[in-house]
């Protein structure tokens, strides 16, 4: 027993001086996930903040200036442009100049005075659909405030319903509050698989691999000591990518570091048996690369960070019952934004236990198939 | 004599001088202001021991590397300034010829005559004369990664002598190389310079090849010793060479020991079951003392090695002291017990047959010898010896157990240095020993002691803290065989250790091994230098998987004694067993194969030089990048997942989402407006009554939302001002933000409904009308799906294309390629070429999808989609190729292009996100990405047409970056060794 534990020490600590002596490969440790970090946490957001629109107003009115002077004054539409004509429309479409153009016809104040429905039209670019379905909100929450004003200006009956709209545990509704805590496991998923699937692979194409095998090293003994370097790397970018979220971006951690920090074993143990997979399976470095890149690639894709599970066609669902990092980003929502305890994690724990335990024990199987 | 003023000189090289700086700081002076000539025609051998700059001198004549100082005219051009015309014309074999693991023997072979332009007339000429002499014939078709270590050194040379340049510099070309082999190769060589006047210039390791040169050039640590003709050096040990016989019952080990312990004893090997010994001087009578009474000891005449020892020992060279090895615990001597068993051993690789039925049995402190013809099957009987390989057929037992079942302590016993370098190259020294140590159950104070003892003995102290793979090459010998003994082994299993070791190591090495064996360590190993094979008690000799021969030297000996003139050599004993053994088996074997020899290629002569080559190197990338699954995966694999990912399933489109309406008192209005929620597509609507339950649900994020409907909600509303609770799961923010527009929405759906039947609601009065244009429906799809193109391109173009660039940079294959007459732009054309036809394939599959399976409409003309695309596609090649050039590793290259391309191209090109709402410095780095002007063009082309006043910036920018790229790539790639 003793005689394992020191093996498996020696093997993790030569691991470990491999990757930390090389000032290149210490560099690859923290400069990715800071960089993306940066970029997802700056760049990944569906907040619109400056978007340009045009208007045609074709009634010049004290309303129509309102409700224009409401837009520019959001903060978040900024005019480009005064139209003339219903032709100038496309060109600022076509050209991507405004986001949408805000059509207000003549007769808008007369029926607003009346009391008659006048509504304003607005035409689109539907090239990023997402964009302008939000642009489409932001305007809407706007329009609904010149209404609600313009009711109570001219005694007007409210709605009878009021809709008080509250959100839970980011209430102003930021995408970096939900992009950058899932960075914790989508990072830390890409370069543990990468660490492990190369590892074997680097000492297979080194030859080394035949000089650990005619030692006393048992199979499961070389896997462990595999995995518990990875393992170890994988905390610290977790951590790594914890304290930019914390520092840099100033998203509250509202629960316990024991709490994400178990659940993160479990993640990275399931993270880690498939790189040792892939590492039994492949023969070069290269291949190890690549077929990482092809698993994380639909790994990220299917883990419901940049689009909804519940959107998606229910096969696919089921498929992304079995995508560890699926469990990780929900758990780390969970802990980071909700404060979530253990117990109420176990909708997230088993499955990644369960994963864990059959990617690992795949890898033990290939592993003793490839050398048998 | 002057050598510079030699005339009719191809190779003149004046106050030539090379240091390199160690990562340590130390700088080495690999050629120290050396000026030597060769004359056209000759055959010249460099020999010295390791570092003595024999390669660095190469490289340099290959053009490289660059000289620091002095001038270097290689065929009366100056190879600094030139180096392009005398790689045209010269032929170079590196040290380490990368052979493409990947290509058959066929196809390495003629990727080198197309790259060489030898016409398909000179092929059939030269083709048959290569398979003779590599008897690579039968393997034509066989990968080159799958031949023996020996036959990839065989082709390595094959590739080398396709042509026949004016000028061949080869690098140790034999080592590892069998006899039968070497003999050929020195027939071809030696035709080549009679024939066709051919200048060749050779370094080795094997001394009685320098001894068969018309010249020599001994240098030692970068400076020259002697130069001149091979027997001259010869001639300096004339008169000091002499030979004992030893008496009966003496092993000849043991008067070589005692000759060695003699300081003026220059060298003494065992030589035909006598001592060979070189004295200092002509007086040989303090040798003779050390001997027993009565010892004959005859002159003989001297050898280039003799000389060549001399010459060392004159520059004060300590001959090393190895101690006897001392082992801490002595194995039991020698006896007759058998620790190595092998009954009936067979392993076959397919139909092929590499070791056939083998026995042979090895005793405790035996010297066992394994000697045959590359691929005879001896590495192999070793990995299965060692457990590393199961065998198919028969018996094999190591110290009593089979180490293939056995379990870990049974490879305790056991130390096994292979045939290739193969300890941890960025470790130290000493991280190396103890992580061995660590693996062999050594530690603490142990440790210590085993570290330090392998420090003396190999006298590896000085180099403890030096990466392992910058050791010069006797050193890293010297780590392997020190990482084998760490644990004190009874038996060692070495695979070719001498292979590459230069005269002088290889001595100490063997005083090693007989020291080992004197306390009882049982030793196999194999090796091609025959006259080591005089150190060994017991020798077998294999061929094809058999063993032809076995015995001590003196019985093999004497086998062959009978067919040839005098007594034989151990290398002409061993021609001889295996030609007669292979006799008219070969007969049988060159009819079997009358085509065995390799198909001759055309040689497209046709196609002007510049375009031959550069077909032969697409054919090539080609051929690897089809036989390689991984780049299956990433071209086509991944290309078609994310389509269908992003087609069917991927949508940004919000619906289904769970959803609780909590209801305190059911009110009719209450249920109809919770009937309102069920009505809607977006939402999966669950009714509860309590607030608790849903916040339970909410928190386990089983519901995305709550609709909260008050118990007064009735009454309140009858007074026209009723309020509902909405609550959402704000983390996933851009969803929420949607739920709670539907939300308003089913609110307010349900308010109209209400005032259709006549209630009092009042809505607006400003209502918006929405158009969406290009995308009416609002399908995310749409713009998701074209998109994929910048993804797929950006995998393509820049990521696969800068890890096979990285690849060959890290194999070590682009030394040969870069000494033919290849343009480096020829280089990066072969390699471009088929990822972009790989890119060009991802995108039809995406247009073709996106059109046919999803409908997506293309607006815009297809023309402008293909040429846009070839363009970004040209950028992201020009990416990849410069990141691989600056890091030349596969890791790191991976790394800065998912970085600095793959990245943006998902995250900063407007694919997803909208680019005008990043903070400002974001969006001025996406000015200076590529992916930004794509996604602009894809997503106008698909979705509004040709719409130029978009297309043609976006496409301007494009043409600049790819011209810009291609031309920093051209200007970085140079031919040129870092």
């Amino acid at each position: 027993m003793f005689d394992t534990l020191a093996r498996v020490a020696t093997l993790t600590i030569k691991e470990l001086l491999a990757i930390f002596k090389d000032p290149r490969g210490r560099l690859t440790l923290f400069v990715p996930p800071i960089m993306q970090c940066l970029i997802f946490g700056y760049a990944a957001t569906y907040n619109l903040n400056r978007v340009p629109y045009a208007v045609l107003d074709q009634d010049r009115s004290a309303a129509s200036q309102d409700l224009l002077a409401r837009l520019d004054g959001s903060g978040v539409f900024y005019r480009v442009a005064n139209l003339g004509n219903n032709a100038d429309i496309d060109r600022y479409i076509d050209r991507r100049e405004a986001l949408f153009v805000l059509a207000i016809a003549s007769d808008f104040e007369r029926r607003l005075q009346m009391g008659l429905p006048a509504d304003v039209q607005v035409i689109a670019d539907g090239r990023n659909s997402n964009t302008a379905g939000t642009s489409q909100g932001y305007l809407q929450a706007i329009v609904a405030q010149f209404n609600a004003d313009w009711r109570a200006r001219h005694a007007m009956p409210e709605p009878p319903i009021r809709v008080e709209s509250r959100a839970w545990f980011n209430p102003n509704l930021e995408t970096r509050w939900n992009m950058v805590p899932a960075m914790i496991g989508t990072l830390t998923m890409l370069q543990t698989l990468l660490v492990t699937a190369l590892s074997v692979a680097r000492e297979r194409e080194n030859g080394t691999f035949d000089q650990l095998l005619v030692t006393p090293f048992r199979p499961l003994e070389l896997l462990a000591g595999k995995a518990l370097p990875s393992l170890f790397i994988g905390f610290v970018q977790a951590t790594t990518v914890l304290l930019v979220a914390q520092l840099w971006f100033q998203i509250p951690f509202a629960g316990s570091f024991i709490t994400l920090y178990a659940g993160l074993t479990l993640f990275l143990l399931a993270a880690i048996g498939i790189g040792l997979f892939v590492s039994s399976v492949v023969g070069t470095m290269q291949q190890a690369l690549l077929f990482t890149f092809v698993l994380v690639l639909p790994f990220t894709l299917l883990s419901g960070l940049a689009t909804p599970i519940s959107s998606m066609p229910r096969v696919l669902q089921y498929v992304t019952l079995a995508n560890p990092l699926r469990y990780a980003i929900d758990l780390t929502h969970r802990v980071y934004l909700e404060g979530a305890p253990l117990w109420n994690l176990r909708g997230d724990l088993w499955p990644l236990a369960l994963i864990a335990f059959v990617t690992l024990s795949a890898a033990t199987w290939m592993f003793r198939h490839r050398l048998g | 004599m002057d050598p510079v003023a030699a005339d009719a000189a191809v190779f003149v090289a004046r106050q030539l001088r090379k240091t390199f700086r160690r990562k340590t700081g130390e700088i080495v002076r690999a050629l120290d202001d050396i000026s030597l000539a060769v004359r056209s025609g000759t055959v010249t051998a460099l020999a010295g021991p390791d570092g003595a700059g024999k390669t660095t001198l190469l490289r340099l004549a290959a053009g490289l590397i660059a000289a620091d100082s002095g001038s270097l005219d290689v065929l009366g051009i100056d190879v600094a300034a030139e180096p392009q015309q005398v790689q045209d014309s010269i032929g170079y074999m590196p040290q380490r010829f990368g052979l493409y693991e990947d290509l058959s023997v066929r196809e390495n072979l003629n990727l080198y005559a197309d790259l060489h332009g030898v016409p398909a007339a000179q092929r059939r000429e030269r083709y048959p004369r290569l398979m003779e002499m590599t008897a690579l014939g039968p393997f034509a078709g066989r990968l080159a990664g799958q031949l023996s270590g020996g036959m990839k050194q065989k082709l390595g040379l094959a590739c080398t002598l396709v042509r026949s340049p004016r000028l061949l510099l080869l690098d140790e070309p034999t080592v590892g190389v069998d006899p039968l082999s070497r003999r050929e190769l020195w027939a071809i060589i030696q035709q080549l310079a009679r024939e066709q006047k051919l200048t060749v210039l050779l370094s080795t390791a094997y001394l009685d090849e320098a001894q068969r040169c018309d010249e020599a050039i001994v240098l030692h640590q970068g400076h020259i010793l002697a130069q001149g003709g091979a027997a001259q050096v010869s001639q300096l040990a004339e008169g000091r060479t002499f030979l004992v016989e030893p008496g009966p019952g003496q092993a000849a080990r043991l008067l070589q020991a005692r000759l060695l312990d003699e300081p003026s004893v220059v060298d003494a090997v065992p030589e035909g079951g006598r001592v060979r010994f070189v004295t200092a001087t002509q007086d040989n009578r303090a040798a003779v003392a050390r001997l027993p009474a009565g010892t004959e000891v005859a002159p003989t005449s001297p050898r280039f090695e003799d000389g060549f020892m001399i010459l060392l020992r004159q520059t004060g060279a300590e001959r090393a002291q190895v101690q006897g090895l001392p082992l801490a615990v002595p194995h039991e001597a020698a006896d007759s017990e058998p620790v190595v068993q092998v009954q009936d051993l067979l392993r076959k690789f397919g139909s092929f047959t590499a070791v056939d039925h083998l026995s042979f049995e090895v005793r405790r402190g035996e010297v066992f010898g394994l000697l045959g013809p590359n691929g005879a099957g001896k590495t192999t009987t070793f990995r299965m010896l060692c457990g590393l390989l199961p065998a198919t057929g028969g018996t094999l037992r190591v110290a009593g157990a089979d180490l293939r079942t056995a379990g870990a302590s049974a490879r305790q016993r056991i130390g096994y240095v292979a045939q290739k370098f193969s300890l941890y190259g960025q470790l130290t020294v000493l991280e190396n020993l103890e992580f061995f140590c660590g693996a062999y159950n050594l530690h603490a104070a142990r440790q210590r002691e085993r570290v330090n003892w392998a420090l003396d003995q190999f006298e590896l102290r000085p180099f403890k803290n030096l990466p392992s793979e910058q050791l010069p090459g006797g050193y890293k010998q010297r780590l392997a065989m020190a990482v084998a003994l760490m644990h004190e082994p009874a038996i060692l299993f070495l695979d070719e250790p001498t292979s590459g070791v230069d005269p002088l190591a290889r001595r100490e090495f063997w005083q090693r091994i007989t020291a080992l064996a004197e306390q009882g360590v049982t030793v196999i190993v194999t090796t091609h230098f025959m006259e080591e094979a005089e150190y060994c008690d017991r020798v077998a000799i294999l061929d094809a998987g058999r063993i032809l021969a076995q015995g001590t030297p003196a019985e093999l000996r004497a086998r062959a004694e009978s067919s040839e003139v005098g007594e034989p050599t151990m290398e002409e004993t061993f021609i001889a067993v295996v030609e007669q053994a292979r006799g008219d088996k070969a007969k049988q074997q060159e009819d079997r194969q009358a085509g065995g020899t390799i198909a001759v290629g055309p040689d497209w002569h046709w196609l002007p030089p510049k375009l031959r080559r550069t077909r032969a190197l697409v054919q090539k990338e080609a051929r690897q990048m089809l036989r390689d699954p991984s780049s299956i995966a990433i071209g086509i694999v991944l290309p078609v997942i994310l389509i269908l990912l992003f087609g069917y399933g991927l949508s940004l489109d919000v619906k289904n989402v769970p959803l609780a309406v909590v209801m305190e008192e059911p009110s009719p209005d209450a249920v109809d407006l919770a009937a309102g929620f069920q009505l809607s597509p977006y939402f999966d609507t669950l009714t509860l009554t309590t607030m608790a339950e849903a916040r339970r649900m909410m928190l386990d994020r089983q519901i995305d939302a709550i609709v909260l409907i008050r118990e007064n909600f009735g009454r309140q509303l009858n007074q026209g001002d009723a309020d509902v609770q909405l609550l959402v799961h704000g983390t996933d923010a851009n969803r929420a933000r949607i739920i709670e527009v539907y939300s308003e929405g089913a609110i307010g759906r349900w308010t109209a409904r209400r005032s259709a039947q006549g209630l009092p609601v009042v809505a607006g009065p400003v209502g918006i009308r929405d158009r969406l244009w290009f995308n009416e429906a609002n399908e995310s799809r749409y713009f998701l799906v074209p998109g994929l193109i910048v993804l797929i391109m950006t995998l393509i173009g820049a990521f696969l294309t800068a890890l096979v660039m990285a690849r060959e940079w890290e194999r070590g294959t682009l030394e040969a390629l870069f000494v033919t007459p290849v343009r480096s732009g020829e280089i990066l054309l072969g390699k471009t070429i088929p990822n972009f036809v790989l890119g060009m394939i991802g995108l039809v599959l995406c247009v073709l999808t996106a059109r046919f399976l999803f409908h997506v409409p293309l607006r815009g003309s297809i023309w402008l989609l293909t040429a846009s695309s070839m363009l970004y596609l040209v950028v992201a090649l020009g990416i990849g190729l410069l990141i691989s050039t600056a890091v030349k590793s596969q890791f790191l290259a991976s790394q800065i292009t998912i970085l600095i391309t793959f990245l943006p191209a998902l995250m900063l090109s407007g694919f997803l996100f909208d680019l005008r709402s990043m903070p400002a410095f974001v969006r001025t780095i996406t000015y200076i990405l590529p992916a930004r002007y794509f996604v602009a063009i894809l997503q106008t082309v698909f979705l509004a047409g040709d719409v130029w006043s978009v297309i043609l910036p976006a496409l301007g920018v494009l043409t600049c970056m790819a011209v810009l790229l291609l031309f920093v790539v051209r200007l970085v790639t140079h031919k040129r060794l870092a």
